[in-house]
Parts: structure tokens; C-alpha cells; sequence
């Protein structure tokens, strides 16, 4: 669910790996992401870390199928899988000592954006789209994510990105504040670079 | 719903329009002024009216002038209470509300301006959640407006409602926020078809694309 892999100048690289979902986040990567967020956060060898998603996309949000309605998984895997994602995303991206760096291609929607908004930085291709799509779903964005995202987005880009469930670019998110610089090329290279420049 | 002589009123499609006067620079500026604190109570009482009634699931706010509130303006210079409840009036109420700007705004509704949740605008200001040329903005702003009155309008009143509290609410009572806000979403749609489990149900079944905005 994660490719993990750590470089000589102690940067940590955490690869959301779920290519046929989009990276979307169902139970084991939400379990997998408390585990190395936690591991991480005690680990002195680890000076920074770089999020990025496999397979063209970065995050299409929380996995439907595993969360919602429609769930076939076992209430006491739901329940486990629910409080580990509130873990991970309330608390432990606020928490960690390392300075965060992501780099967004393709979708970064919902679930995925507490990561973005906890980074220092954060580096889009230009082809990239974001989005807080819940109320096409017919439900209301977490507080818990409306909070995150808030913090670092202008408040009238993320009433639009909310009310209206439309995707937007990278450059939009740039201009609200979500992304820090767009770029034509790989933008896992570039936010290794930044993430190297902040050593 | 009736009209106002100084701030005309449309419904459609759940899209209510209301449009600000054009300022009357002709007039003596006593009576000019006198005439625009009576048309931003006619708006007040206007918006009471909007806020209450369930056909209206967005607003769009208008200028009918070159310059986006002036009619305001001059109001607002007046009396300050009368501006600060109509901007309260304006973040009050439960539906989105979208200001469509041609061209200039006036100094004064600049503070007026930061109480609608979207400003479509022509102009690349700060202020202008999105910008267009002056020939789409119109199209775009009612494309938009009819979009969000698309939506579940219970959805919609709960959405605006968090992006506007959840800056204040505490990081530690951020889930107990969630959890109370979902019981009582829950709670009104009791006995009605679940408009989420309907969405979900499609997306999965790959009849629709909701992330990416269809």
C-alpha cells in the first residue's frame, strides 16, 4: 500500500501505492500510514519526508467502497481503520518534527488533501486536480479535513472547492494558497530537491 | 415573494437574484444617500424572506451600476450599524451566496464583499474567487449558481456551515464537530432516500465521476 524508501541524506519517501484505485486511501494504507507516521516521528535518522503517489495520480480520497455505505468490511476492521485515519491525519501530520514535502500529479482529491496541507511544500504538474468532491456524494466534507485545508487555502477558494464538488488545477491551487509551485516535469524530483535544500 | 423598487428579485430554478441598484449620482448627495440606506433595509428584509424560504437554495447578488456597491456605499458611510447588520445578515444566511462583479467595487463593499462565499468577478483582484471576461461573466455566474441549487440543498446549508465555523472550532473538538454534525444530517434526512447512498451506489457502479466534478 506504501513504497517506502529512505536516502542517504535522511529523506524519507513515502510512496502511496495503489495505482489501480488511484491511490485511494482504503484500510491497509490508512493502517500503514498511522504505522510509518509513527515509526517516522521517533526515528532521528528520517530529517524530512516527501509524500508522493504511483502510478500518475497522487490520492483520489478515501476508498468508498472500504469506508461508506456500501462497506463489506468488519465492523471491528472499520472501527480500527477510522480511529487509525483520525490518528494519522488529526494529529500525527501535525506533530511531526521532519518538515513534509508533496508532490501532486494527477488526482488529489478529499482524504488525500490533510497531507498537502500539512507540508511545507507542496509541488504540482500542471496537469494535476485537486478537489473536494464530498458533496457530489451527497455528503459534507469532514470537519477534520475542512479544518486541514483551511489553514493553508484562501477561506473564498475553499468555499468554492466545497460548495460546488469541482476539481480545480494546479494553478488555481496555487493561487489559493494550496500549492507552493507548479511545475511542467516530474514533480517528485523537484519537491526532492526542496525537501534537500531544507536539510 | 415581492419585488422592491431598489432591488428587483428573480427565482429560478432555486437561483434567487437580487440586484443592487445603480448608484444615482445625479441626485443630492443627502438624497442619494437617504435612498440607499432604504435600499440596503429593503435588502435586509429581502434576505430575511430568502433565508426562510426552502425554494431558495442559492443567491446571486448583482450590480446593476459600474461600480459593484456603490449604492451600498454611500449607505454604509451613514450609518455603520445598518452596514455591519447587512453584512451579518449576508454571513447569516444558511444558502450560498454569490456576488457576480463587473468591473469596479466600490471602497466601501469591500467589507460587504467578504460576506458572500464566492465573487465571480471580471477583474483579477484578490478578492475575485475566479475571473472572467466580461462577455462570459454573466453565463458563468449563473452556470455556477444553477449548478450549486442542484444540489442537495440540506447538503449544501451543512457545507456552507462548516467552511464557515470549523477555523474556530479547536483542533481536539474537531471530531466531536464531525460526529454531532453527522448525526444531525442523519437525523433530518430520517425517512427520505439517502441522496449519499444513491451517489455512492452510482459511483461504484461507474455511472458517475463525482470526483471529477460529473
Amino acid at each position: 500500500m506504501l513504497k517506502i524508501e529512505d536516502t542517504e541524506d535522511g529523506i524519507r519517501c513515502i510512496g502511496l501505492n495503489r495505482p489501480d484505485k488511484r491511490n485511494a486511501i482504503g484500510v491497509e494504507m490508512t493502517l500503514a500510514l498511522e504505522d510509518v507516521l509513527l515509526k517516522t516521528k521517533t526515528d532521528s535518522t528520517v530529517k524530512a519526508i516527501v509524500f508522493h503517489g504511483l502510478g500518475g495520480h497522487f490520492c483520489a480520497g478515501m476508498d468508498m467502497k472500504d469506508f461508506f455505505d456500501s462497506s463489506t468490511r468488519p465492523p471491528d476492521v472499520l472501527l480500527r481503520a477510522r480511529a487509525a485515519t483520525e490518528h494519522w491525519r488529526i494529529q500525527l501530520l501535525r506533530q511531526m518534527p521532519q518538515k513534509i514535502f508533496t508532490a501532486i500529479e494527477g488526482y488529489c482529491l478529499g482524504g488525500g488533501l490533510p497531507i498537502v496541507a500539512a507540508s511545507t511544500a507542496v509541488v504540482a504538474q500542471r496537469e494535476a486536480k485537486l478537489g473536494l468532491p464530498e458533496i457530489n456524494f451527497g455528503f459534507v466534507a469532514g470537519g477534520q479535513i475542512l479544518k486541514a485545508v483551511g489553514e493553508v487555502m484562501s477561506p473564498r477558494g475553499l468555499a468554492y472547492a466545497t460548495l460546488t464538488g469541482r476539481p480545480f488545477n494546479a494553478e488555481q491551487a496555487q493561487r489559493w494558497g494550496l500549492v507552493t509551485q507548479v511545475v511542467e516535469s516530474d514533480p517528485f524530483e523537484q519537491a526532492l530537491i526542496l525537501a534537500r535544500a531544507s536539510l | 415573494m415581492g419585488a422592491s423598487p431598489y432591488a428587483p428579485v428573480d427565482l429560478v430554478d432555486g437561483v434567487l437574484t437580487i440586484r443592487l441598484p445603480a448608484a444615482q449620482a445625479s441626485i443630492a448627495s443627502e438624497l442619494t444617500t437617504s435612498l440607499h440606506v432604504n435600499a440596503m433595509n429593503n435588502l435586509m428584509a429581502l434576505l430575511s424572506f430568502a433565508q426562510a424560504d426552502e425554494n431558495v437554495n442559492v443567491i446571486v447578488l448583482r450590480d446593476e451600476g459600474e461600480q459593484f456597491g456603490a449604492s451600498l456605499g454611500s449607505a454604509a458611510d451613514t450609518d455603520p450599524e445598518v452596514n455591519h447588520q447587512f453584512v451579518q445578515g449576508l454571513r447569516d444566511l444558511p444558502q450560498p451566496i454569490v456576488a457576480m462583479v463587473h468591473g469596479q467595487i466600490h471602497d466601501q463593499a469591500l467589507a460587504v464583499l467578504q460576506a458572500f462565499d464566492i465573487v465571480l468577478a471580471t477583474g483579477q483582484d484578490d478578492w475575485a474567487t475566479l475571473s472572467f471576461p466580461a462577455s462570459e461573466l454573466e453565463e458563468q455566474t449563473y452556470k455556477l449558481a444553477r449548478e450549486l441549487a442542484s444540489k442537495d440543498p440540506l447538503i449544501l446549508r451543512f457545507t456552507k456551515k462548516t467552511v464557515q465555523q470549523v477555523a474556530s472550532i479547536a483542533w481536539e473538538d474537531i471530531l466531536s464537530f464531525t460526529t454531532v454534525q453527522q448525526a444531525e444530517i442523519k437525523s433530518l434526512q430520517a425517512g427520505c432516500p439517502s441522496p449519499r447512498a444513491l451517489a455512492i451506489e452510482s459511483f461504484l457502479a461507474g455511472k458517475s465521476k463525482p470526483g471529477a466534478g460529473a
